[in-house]
């Protein structure tokens, strides 16, 4: 099974000219549901969701030549994500603001409330909105930490930020989740 | 012994001993029960084993969470109660099989682009290179034309200050009525230090060392000369 090859191994064989696109695929294969859920949490809805996943591979195929093997093959993957992510939400916070006088509804916690299956008295819906009312730093670190369960440590190289600021930033993201669960 | 097989056979009919009512209507069902009994003397709640792995699974989850599942156990003990599966997100059937080529299928079409980009690159080089060649060769015609253009500008300024410098001196000189018109020892004092010393070292040249000096800068008509000389 390629999805169990290991990273090196993977960027070896990309370096190698007839087998680079099967070391893409098998990377691909390997991380897409981790970024895919990790991009969908922040954007919401499926289809920018797979935009930003698909732009942030293309990235990926064009930077994997110079990636420095010293650092996590999974980090650096994070990273990208999270940055095409956040320019993909800059951008539509953009055009939010220029579009609010024809009062267009483009809110995320709206897009949420109009997703499939949506059910306001379900936990986990709640947990969704409460989500989008803290701020877009907080919701990566709860996201990484609550969801993907990842170590502060590796959390610190995916978001430049010290282990100390994200533990902090992780419980008072939790705190105000919570407190927007029970009052909502 | 007859009398006392009477006796005997009286006594017989006779039942001492009571057994519960209906004993041995039942006693073949206890029996039975208690055969199957002795196989399973345990039971096992319903679908037991059905579940069993994945509550084990569970189980092994939560205890290798358990940095996490501690940690928000202190802060939002709500939280670790939600579920944390990805159910409620709704996306598109076989979505993940078909991701890979269609991220494939994108990368391509831009080699393709790249190709066409790479094409017109080579058209537009081609046409900067000639575009280069004929913009180089005016510049190099224009800045001859404008170093010639300029040369005599600056000549002719120099000329033209050096006239009016002396203009203004003796005009102020001859407001203050300081200096006579006609004598020159007086105009001579009345021109700056270095002007002075100037007209002086020309005095001393040869003519021969000053046509070599006028033809060496051009300078061929006349009123230049006159414009130095004086």
């Amino acid at each position: 099974m390629i999805i169990n090859q290991d990273d090196k191994e993977l960027l070896l064989l990309f370096k190698e000219p007839g087998k680079k696109e099967f070391a893409f695929t098998a990377i691909i294969k390997k991380y897409q549901e981790k970024l895919y859920w990790h991009i969908r949490r922040l954007v919401v809805v499926h289809d920018d969701a797979n935009d930003v996943l698909q732009n942030m591979f293309i990235k990926v195929w064009n930077g994997l030549d110079n990636f420095r093997e010293d650092s996590q093959l999974y980090t650096w993957l994070y990273r990208i994500a999270t940055n095409e992510s956040l320019t993909f939400l800059d951008t539509r916070k953009r055009k939010f603001a220029e579009s609010i006088d024809d009062n267009e509804d483009t809110g995320l916690s709206n897009q949420i409330k109009a997703s499939e299956g949506f059910d306001s008295k379900k936990l986990e819906w709640k947990l969704h909105l409460a989500i989008q009312q803290l701020p877009a730093k907080q919701q990566l670190v709860f996201n990484l930490r609550y969801y993907d369960e990842m170590p502060y440590e590796e959390m610190s190289r995916v978001l430049d930020t010290s282990e100390g600021a994200l533990k902090a930033s992780y419980h008072h993201a939790a705190k105000k989740i919570e407190d927007y669960i029970l009052n909502n | 012994m007859n009398k006392d097989s009477k006796i005997l056979m009286g006594l017989k009919n006779n039942q001492t001993y009571q057994i519960p009512q209906g004993y041995f209507e039942s006693l073949a069902a206890n029996i039975l029960l208690r055969v199957k009994s002795q196989s399973r003397t345990f039971v096992t709640p319903n679908n037991y084993f059905d579940n069993l792995a994945n509550n084990i699974l569970a189980k092994v989850k939560v205890e290798n969470k358990s940095e996490v599942y501690t940690e928000l156990q202190q802060i939002a003990p709500l939280l670790n109660t939600i579920s944390k599966n990805n159910s409620t997100y709704k996306l598109p059937e076989n979505y993940f099989q078909v991701l890979s080529p269609k991220i494939n299928y994108k990368e391509s079409s831009k080699v393709v682009s790249i190709k066409k980009v790479y094409k017109y690159a080579v058209a537009a080089a081609f046409i900067g290179f000639i575009s280069l060649v004929y913009v180089t060769k005016t510049i190099n015609q224009t800045n001859n034309n404008i170093a010639i253009q300029h040369n005599i500008a600056l000549k002719t300024d120099v000329l033209q200050e050096i006239a009016s410098l002396q203009d203004v001196m003796l005009n102020n000189a001859v407001e203050n009525d300081k200096v006579s018109l006609t004598n020159e020892e007086t105009v001579q004092n009345t021109t700056p230090p270095f002007l002075g010393s100037v007209q002086e070292e020309i005095e001393q040249l040869s003519d021969e060392e000053l046509n070599n000096y006028l033809s060496n800068n051009n300078i061929t008509t006349e009123k230049e000369i006159s414009d130095i000389n004086s």
